[in-house]
This record gives structure tokens, sequence and C-alpha cells, in this order.
């Protein structure tokens, strides 16, 4: 069988850490992309799914923290990652501009996460070749 | 064009039958996470079908459990999105 030329990926998980397996498929498909000889364009958080780029996340000694295996990941590979604002800011995870802006106490979004509007899953719907969801399981 | 369904939800779930109705003759099914319990769902036929294995090694079900279901890594599921180039998340 002839390899197909390589893709580009948008990947975009709405399900949560810790209530679903979102964010564990979500990786584990990354990894196997990128092994594939594909590029990974970008990872976008949607809805519960932003609770993935909280660095506060503190989970016991014994059990995975999958924002932590997601920031390293994102770095080593130099993926944008990107949390959609308006699922952000009502789940409480704001960057340093948004805390300003609404005069909160602190802001907690992990690195290498960044917040940005529908706008930027518009753009990859157009340009990536493939888009997969990453989704709540209820 | 033909579609490569994938579904995480559990054969008890709305989705699941849905995703089946949907399912054209040239479309692909793949079942992974909660899907994979649909193995040992009897109320449920499946279509012949892929399921990811380590969603299955996860929950402790035979890989053997119904003919006509191949198993595969995630490196088959890059693979399958390769291969279509519509891909439905149920």
């Amino acid at each position: 069988m002839t390899r197909s030329p390589a893709l580009s990926y948008t990947l975009v998980i709405s399900g949560a850490p810790y209530t679903s397996q979102a964010p564990q498929s979500a990786l584990a498909f990354a990894k196997a992309l990128i092994s594939g000889g594909h590029k990974l364009d970008r990872v976008f958080l949607y809805g519960d799914g932003v609770y993935l780029a909280s660095s506060l996340v503190t989970p016991p000694s014994d059990e995975v923290n999958w924002t932590q295996l997601w920031s390293e990941f994102l770095m080593q590979t130099r993926t944008p990652a990107v949390a959609c604002i308006a699922s952000a800011l009502r789940r409480g995870i704001l960057d340093s501009a948004e805390q300003t802006r609404y005069e909160q106490p602190a802001s907690n979004i992990a690195e290498p996460f960044e917040m940005a509007g529908l706008g930027d899953w518009v753009e990859a719907t157009m340009t990536s070749s493939r888009i997969l969801y990453f989704l709540p399981t209820d | 064009m033909p579609t490569l369904h994938i579904i995480n939800k559990a054969p008890d779930h709305p989705r699941f039958p849905a995703c089946l109705r949907a399912l054209a003759e040239d479309d692909t099914l793949v079942l992974i996470e909660n899907a994979v319990m649909a193995l040992v769902f009897e109320s449920l036929p499946l279509p012949p079908c892929y399921a990811l294995r380590a969603d299955v090694n996860a929950r402790a079900l035979s890989e053997s459990s119904v003919t006509g279901v191949k198993m595969i890594g995630y490196a088959g599921l890059v693979v399958l999105t390769e291969t279509h180039q519509r891909v439905m998340n149920w």
C-alpha cells in the first residue's frame, strides 16, 4: 500500500479531564499522527475541555496529571493550543489579560495554552486536512 | 465519499443507535472509549467495524469477543483518518 502524503490535523477536545477520557485519547492520537509523519496544526479546547488548561489541576500523586502531560507534549512539539475564551472564562480559566480586564484575583492558564475565540476554530476548519473531536462520553 | 465514523458513547447511549443508522454502505465505523462496551452488549448487533485495542484492554474485554470486529491501535486509527476525507465524531 502506498503511503498517503502527510496531512495536517486539528484536534478539538471538549471532554474534561477526570470526567471523560477525551484528553487521554486525544494525546494518544496526537502522538500517533506525528509518528505517522503528519502535522498537528493546533489543539483546540472547547466546552468542558478547557479544564485541561488549568495550571491548578492537582491530582493525587498516583494519578496522571493530564494538564502536565499535555503541556509537555505541546512544548516539545511546538504545537499551538488554544482554549475557547467564552468556554474558559465562565469555567474560571483566565490568562493575565482577562484577569486584568475582569479585575480577578488570579490567572491560571497553563503554559503553553492561549485564549482565543471561535475564529481560530473556523480557521482550522479551512486550513487543516482533518479535524477530529474528542468529546464527552455522556 | 465514504465517511469514517468514530464513536465514544456507550451502547446504551441514544447516540449509539443513531450512529449505526447513519452508516452508509462504504462507511467505516470505529469504536473507542466507552463504545467498545458494545462488544459485550448483545441486544445491539454490530456491523463489521474496528475497535481501539487500548480501550478494549482497559475494560478487560476479550479482543476476540465478536467476529467481524477488528482490533486496531492508535496508529491504525491514524491510517483510517488518512484514507477517509470525511470524519464524523459521535
